[in-house]
Formats: structure tokens, C-alpha cells, sequence
């Protein structure tokens, strides 16, 4: 069977393409688009893979990530179809040699350059569906900026719990205009995205929406003036494998003893190897 | 301060298909600290005089000036603002009996800053006892809710003073102190118009007299006991 | 002059037809006329009673003036602002600032999936307040207000009486000092003392803020105690207008009598 480059036909890329770019001129603001059948599931990064797929360019370089390792199945699987219909495009785990890296749930401990595109897989691109069901008005609350309700959701966990205890999905306010859902990254990532260099893109297939991040964007997380955001504390871990400290950690139990492990599996890669890594400029709190 | 020029007053009754004519072209005037007397048998239209006043009724033809204004087809934010100026204390007890006797006392005057205090010196004047300032008014007796009525009326401190019947169920101690305190009025320029039974009251205190019959003036003119006995 | 209301009528259906009424109902398409020409104005400090029975057009014009829906002709102007030339964003600025309104129905103004004081909470975060403290202990004392207890401000709305529900949504209606207030048949579905007690609500809220209130019920007892004027409704049109006492003693119009005449 032969495919075109990149699996998509150019109709979809074209249609694709063009979503992005109004993505891209209005920083948050979801842009609804014509979600193909992938030859995956929905619910396993199809609007993710179709952004992936509309922009990968012959010399392009791809690494695929889920929950910061590239060896689960997902990411094997999409570069496998990759490797199937975009023979020329070179595939690798290496963050640094990436021009376009497809990723479920984190963004990478090392910081993201000018000419590279991290495409987020999204689940539920609507910040405001757990208060309002209705799509017609969730839409009017975008437009008229009636975000107070997405300030109840972080009032209700102040008032009952005494903090925050939002772990993925925190809401965050693009360019001052927009309320975005940052898919299910962790808080610690969630610093990341405020005027990053680097182009973050939003593909959610089976809502079918596609939002984006340009670079240079202000990306705040909602939050009290007496209670700020803060990220998850990770301060006295440290990486069982690597020894770093001050990064995102996975939790292992084994043989009934507690373990930690980098999330970033290409991160714990380099650090093991005495590579040096250059991370995000924002400050991490925590 | 007050002139009534040919008020008329029906009632035309929809669902009975019935007119009534209760006020036939009655004319008076009342000035500052007089006290002016209407007398007339029952259903004579007495009320529904003293109610045209007070711009509860609608005149069906004629004038009512206060001073200039006629209210008789005054805008309804006019004849509101004319009100904080007339007491007007009712045959009936119009007050919601689910509230409290001080808050009935001082309502009419509710966003004044010292309400509480004059109500609580009228309430005392007319002794109607400390414990019962937080009681609700239904549990009152017809006499204490009267003298309600009337600390409702005087607390505005009004230029103008309507009484209608406001005695039948005061004992003669209240309707003293009552009489003492309109005496003080009349005293203070205060324009008194009062409906009253009792004679006692009139002879000390009516300058003038205005008796209705069937609707129609059949006597205003200077107040005179034995010329209103004769008349009614 | 706080709002004066010019000229409203609304039509709910076909937008196209040259419509004929007959009975408020359209011979030709079937739309129905639920105001017609309704104009009255309100200031500060003053409680405006509308009356009438179901069917008379009253709800829809107190959502009109919340401006949940659109009216077809007529204007509102609220300090001098024509209210409908607003775009969207802006009609909610100022619903949002000068506004609060109580649903008959607590299901409609109150989001049963948070707290009580979130629900309060809600008003003051739409009028910018950001300061999580500040915002708890405003809701707390609004709360405290209309009488619901310190122990109950994390409880959900549907573990509480509707008569309780009733008052948190007028907590929520006033928590931002607005400048109008609006509530559809408050009373209405609750039980007697429950009724007592909003009532009392009221009057307290007409004692201490100067605050402009339109009051819609069908019970004219309701509007007597609250109300210094009254507008009389039947099928869209007003029917009849004046002071308290005036519409109660001395009734005009045949339908006005007759609404005075069947109170109990």
C-alpha cells in the first residue's frame, strides 16, 4: 500500500496547516477543526499525531514521548508508522537533536530551542467543561472572558483542603486573553510555557480542537494574590538512577521499597552520562 | 396650606357594574396650626376625604393644593415626596403584624440615623412598655397597636397631621396624652385634620369644623359644638 | 434616575412574520406576544412591585431586564447607558457590577456542584476580587447575613432547605453592593414562616442599602409589604400603574379589582 508522505493526504495537511496558523495568531483560543480517522484509537494522541503529521517535513527530525520515556508503546507505534510512510525523516530520543517532538502528558527537563515544535497530545481541551457542560456556552464564557468559575475550581480546593491540590490540567491564562487547558502536564511543567522559545502546539482529535502557544507568549497559572501557584515539591528526592535533584520524578516501588526515578528518560540518559543539560530559565517554585 | 377645591370622588365598581358617588364637589381649607374637625354620620365620606388628602384615592374631579402642589393628578413619585410630610394614621391597622413593635415604630423614618431613638421617646410617651420593644405587633392588643399607629404618623414629624377615628381603642390616659401632644403640635404649626367621635377632644383642640352629609359640605366654618349637634 | 425601561415588547417566534394578534397569539404563524410596549423607571432606594398572574409576561421581562434574553424593541438604560447597544462582553460587565437577580427557582441561580461559598464567591471573583482570604471571609459574612451559619459555608446547596437555597442566592444577589436588585417570586413554592423569613430578608436589605429593587410576585400581600409602587400585568401589557396603597384601595381597571378583590 503506498502512502502519501507522512500518512495524511495534502487536503488534511492543508486544512491542518491552516487551523494551526490561526492557532498560532490567537495564543489559546481553541480552533475547531475536521478530525480525521487515524489509524489509532481515539483517546491515543490522534489530534496530537495529525499536527505531528501535517508539519513533518522531509529533513525533519522526530521524538516521540509518553509520560517522558520514548520506549513505551504509544511512542513505538506512532514512530513506527512514521518510519512507514516518512522514510526520510530521521527518528531519535535525543532532545537536543529533535526539530519536532510529539508528547503525552510532559514537556522535556531540557529547555526547548527557537527551532523546535513540542506537539502536545490533549485529552480534553476545554478548561471550563467541569462547571459548564454546554459547548454553546463555554464558547460565549471564552468570548466575554467569564472566568471566574475556573478561579472557584482552585476557591474549592482552598476552602476544603487549605491548598491547591490540582495535579495536571492546572489552568493557565494565555496572553492575558485566553483560559487554556495545558493538557495533563504536571504543575512542574506548567512553568515551561511562560515566553518559552520554543512553539508549543495543542492537537486534541477526538474533541477536535487544536490550540497553540507561539513563542515569546505570557503563560500564567491562575492563581490568588495570598495564594500563589506553586509546583509539586520535590526538594530531598533524588533520581535512583542518575542522582539528579530538582527534577520531575517517577515513583517506583519495588520489592517494597519506595524508589525514584527521572520521568525524562533521555534527561537521565544524559545526566548518567555526564552530558551536560541545559534547562528551562524559569524559576521552578516550589 | 392646604386647599380642597370641589373634590369629587366615585367608584366604579367593574365586576358589579355599578357606580357610586361617595364625594360630591367639597371644597375647605386647612392652615398651618389649625386643627380642622370632619364630622358626619357613618358613610357620609369622611375617609374617603381624609384618604383623597393622603393620595390613596384618586379624586374623580377637583383640587387638592398643599401649598401649591395639587395632588390630585400628581405623579406617584410626587405624591411620596409630599408624604414625608403628612402623618396619616388610619382606622385600620396597616402594619405587618410580623414585625417587631420598635421596628413598626420607627419604620416610616427607617433610614434616618437616630430612628431608634425618637421611636423609643414616643413609645415611652405613650407608655407602652420597655419588654414589649422587641415583641412582635400581632401579639398586641388593639389599644397598643393603635398607639402605634400613631407614633407612626407623629414620628415623621409631618406638617400635616390626618387622624381618622384614631381613639376607639384607647383608654383615657392614652387619649390624653395623646390630646396634650396635639395640643403641642398646633403649637408648632402643625396642620391637623382629624376625625374623631369623641367631643372632649374636639372642644379643647378643633379650630374648625367641616361636616359631610351624603357626600356633600353641609357646613366649614369655625367650630361650634352645638351648631355640629344640631347639623348631624 | 438609576433605570428607566422604555417601550419593551418581545414576540417568542417566527421573527419574519408580519404578525397578527389575536388574543396575543399570532392567526398567522402562532407566536405569542408576551410584552407589549412595557415602560416604567426606578430609582435608588425605591421598590417597584409587578404584579400579575401566570402567563402575564412578568418573568420575561425581569430576565429581559437581567438581560438574559433579548428584548424585540424597546430600551433600558441604566444610569443613562442603552443597555441592549452593549456588545455581549459589556452586558455582562455590568450585569456582573450592578446587578443581582434571585430565580424563583434557587436550581437556576445557584451551580449545585460547589459550595455555598463559592457560589457567593463567584460574585465577587467577577467583580475582580482576587485575594482568596478576602474573598472567604466577605462570602462568610454575606452568609452570616442571611442567616446561615459559619459550619454550613462548605456544604453544597442541595443539602440545604429550598427556603435556605432562596437566601444564598440573595447572599450571592447582593454580595457586590449592586445598584439593582431583582427577584422573581421570592416566595413563591416556600412554606409560610420560610416566606416570613425572606420577606424579613428584604426589608432588612431596604433598610440598610440604598438599593433599587424590582419585585415580581403574583401574591399581592408580598408586594404590599415590600412595594411603595405597583405595575399591574395582564397578557404582556400593563394594565395598571400607581402607588401601593393606591392600586389596593382604589383599583381602576377591571382586572386590577379583580386581582385586589381575590386576596384572601
Amino acid at each position: 500500500m503506498k502512502y502519501n508522505f507522512a500518512y495524511l493526504d495534502e487536503d488534511t495537511k492543508k486544512e491542518i496547516r491552516r487551523k494551526i496558523l490561526k492557532a498560532v495568531a490567537i495564543p489559546g483560543h481553541q480552533i475547531p477543526f475536521g478530525s480525521r480517522v487515524m489509524p489509532l484509537a481515539k483517546g491515543f494522541g490522534t489530534g496530537g499525531l495529525q499536527i505531528t503529521l501535517s508539519i513533518l517535513k522531509k529533513n525533519d527530525i522526530i521524538k516521540v514521548i509518553d509520560q517522558g520515556r520514548d520506549d513505551s508503546l504509544n511512542p513505538t507505534n506512532i514512530k513506527r508508522l512514521i518510519k512507514k510512510t516518512a522514510p526520510s525523516v530521521k527518528i531519535t530520543d535525543n532532545t537536543t537533536d529533535a526539530t519536532v517532538i510529539q508528547t503525552r502528558h510532559r514537556i522535556p527537563e531540557q529547555r526547548l530551542k527557537k527551532h523546535q515544535i513540542l506537539v502536545l497530545q490533549c485529552p480534553f481541551p476545554e478548561p471550563l467543561r467541569w462547571v459548564e457542560k454546554s459547548e454553546a456556552k463555554t464558547r460565549k464564557m471564552h468570548a466575554e472572558m467569564d472566568y471566574s468559575k475556573a478561579y472557584l475550581y482552585l476557591y474549592e480546593h482552598l476552602l476544603r483542603y487549605g491548598e491547591v491540590l490540582i495535579g495536571t490540567r492546572y489552568p493557565v491564562m494565555v496572553n492575558n486573553r485566553y483560559l487554556m487547558d495545558p493538557t495533563p502536564i504536571p504543575r512542574w511543567d506548567i512553568p515551561k510555557l511562560n515566553y518559552a522559545e520554543c512553539l508549543f502546539l495543542f492537537g486534541a482529535g477526538r474533541e477536535k480542537r487544536i490550540y497553540a502557544v507561539p513563542p515569546y507568549t505570557k503563560v500564567e497559572p491562575l492563581e490568588f494574590e495570598d495564594y500563589k501557584f506553586r509546583t509539586e515539591d520535590m526538594s530531598g528526592k533524588r533520581c535512583e538512577l542518575c542522582g539528579s535533584e530538582n527534577v520531575y520524578l517517577d515513583e517506583v516501588i519495588k520489592d517494597g521499597q519506595r524508589y525514584y526515578v527521572c520521568s525524562d528518560s533521555n534527561f537521565c540518559e544524559k545526566m548518567r552520562k555526564g552530558i551536560k543539560v541545559e534547562r528551562w530559565e524559569n524559576v521552578v517554585r516550589s | 396650606m392646604l386647599e380642597v377645591k370641589n373634590l369629587s370622588k366615585s367608584f366604579f365598581l367593574h365586576l358589579l357594574n355599578k357606580k357610586i358617588d361617595v364625594l360630591k364637589d367639597v371644597s375647605f381649607e386647612v392652615l398651618e396650626g389649625e386643627f380642622l374637625a370632619i364630622l358626619g354620620k357613618s358613610g357620609s365620606g369622611k375617609s374617603t376625604t381624609v384618604k383623597c388628602l393622603y393620595g390613596t384615592y384618586k379624586p374623580s374631579s377637583g383640587k387638592i393644593i398643599y401649598n401649591t402642589i395639587d395632588i390630585s393628578n400628581a405623579k406617584e413619585r410626587e405624591i411620596l415626596r409630599l408624604r414625608k410630610n403628612i402623618g396619616y394614621v388610619s382606622q385600620h391597622f396597616i402594619i405587618n403584624p410580623r414585625v417587631k413593635v420598635i421596628e413598626a415604630a420607627c419604620e416610616p423614618i427607617t433610614k434616618e440615623k437616630n430612628s431608634y431613638d425618637k421611636a423609643r421617646k414616643l413609645l415611652k410617651m405613650f407608655k407602652l412598655k420597655e419588654e414589649l420593644y422587641d415583641v412582635y405587633i400581632s401579639t398586641l392588643s388593639g389599644g397598643e397597636r393603635q398607639r402605634i399607629n400613631i407614633i407612626r404618623a407623629i414620628i415623621k414629624e409631618p406638617k400635616l397631621l390626618i387622624l381618622d377615628e384614631p381613639t376607639t381603642y384607647l383608654d383615657m390616659a392614652s387619649k390624653d396624652i395623646l390630646k396634650n401632644y396635639l395640643k403641642k403640635l398646633k403649637e408648632n404649626s402643625t396642620a391637623i385634620i382629624g376625625i374623631f367621635h369623641e367631643f372632649d377632644i374636639l372642644d379643647e383642640l378643633a379650630d374648625k369644623m367641616l361636616i359631610l352629609k351624603n357626600g356633600h359640605v353641609t357646613y366649614f366654618g369655625e367650630y361650634d359644638k352645638e351648631l355640629c349637634q344640631n347639623l348631624l | 434616575m438609576l433605570l428607566e425601561v422604555k417601550k419593551i415588547s418581545k414576540i417568542f417566534g417566527d421573527q419574519n412574520c408580519k404578525h397578527e394578534f389575536k388574543d396575543n397569539r399570532c392567526i398567522k404563524c402562532g407566536a405569542i406576544l408576551a410584552l407589549d410596549n412595557i415602560s416604567f423607571d426606578l430609582d435608588l432606594g425605591e421598590t417597584l412591585g409587578i404584579v400579575g398572574e401566570s402567563g402575564s409576561g412578568k418573568s420575561t421581562l425581569l430576565r429581559i431586564i437581567y438581560m438574559d434574553i433579548e428584548p424585540d424593541k424597546g430600551e433600558e438604560r441604566l444610569k443613562g447607558v442603552n443597555l441592549f447597544s452593549l456588545d455581549s462582553k459589556r452586558k455582562r460587565d455590568v450585569k456582573v457590577k450592578n446587578m443581582g437577580m434571585v430565580y424563583q427557582s434557587p436550581k437556576e441561580g445557584l451551580h449545585y456542584n460547589i459550595s455555598v461559598s463559592a457560589n457567593v464567591a463567584e460574585k465577587l471573583i467577577d467583580n475582580g476580587w482576587r485575594n482568596f482570604t478576602k474573598i472567604k471571609d466577605k462570602s462568610v459574612d454575606l452568609l452570616n447575613k442571611v442567616r446561615i451559619d459559619d459550619y454550613r459555608i462548605k456544604d453544597y446547596p442541595s443539602t440545604f432547605s429550598l427556603g435556605m437555597q432562596q437566601r444564598v442566592q440573595i447572599a450571592k444577589a447582593i454580595a457586590n453592593n449592586p445598584d439593582l436588585l431583582l427577584l422573581d417570586e421570592p416566595t413563591a413554592s416556600l412554606d409560610v414562616t420560610v416566606q416570613a423569613e425572606i420577606l424579613d430578608l428584604i426589608k432588612q436589605i431596604q433598610r440598610e442599602m440604598n438599593i433599587a429593587i424590582i419585585l415580581v410576585s403574583h401574591d399581592l400581600r408580598v408586594v404590599k409589604l415590600l412595594a411603595e409602587r405597583v405595575i399591574v400585568l395582564k397578557n404582556g401589557r400593563i394594565v395598571e400603574a400607581g402607588l401601593t396603597d393606591q392600586i389596593l384601595e382604589d383599583p381602576q381597571h377591571e382586572y386590577t379589582q379583580r386581582l385586589v378583590s381575590s386576596i384572601l
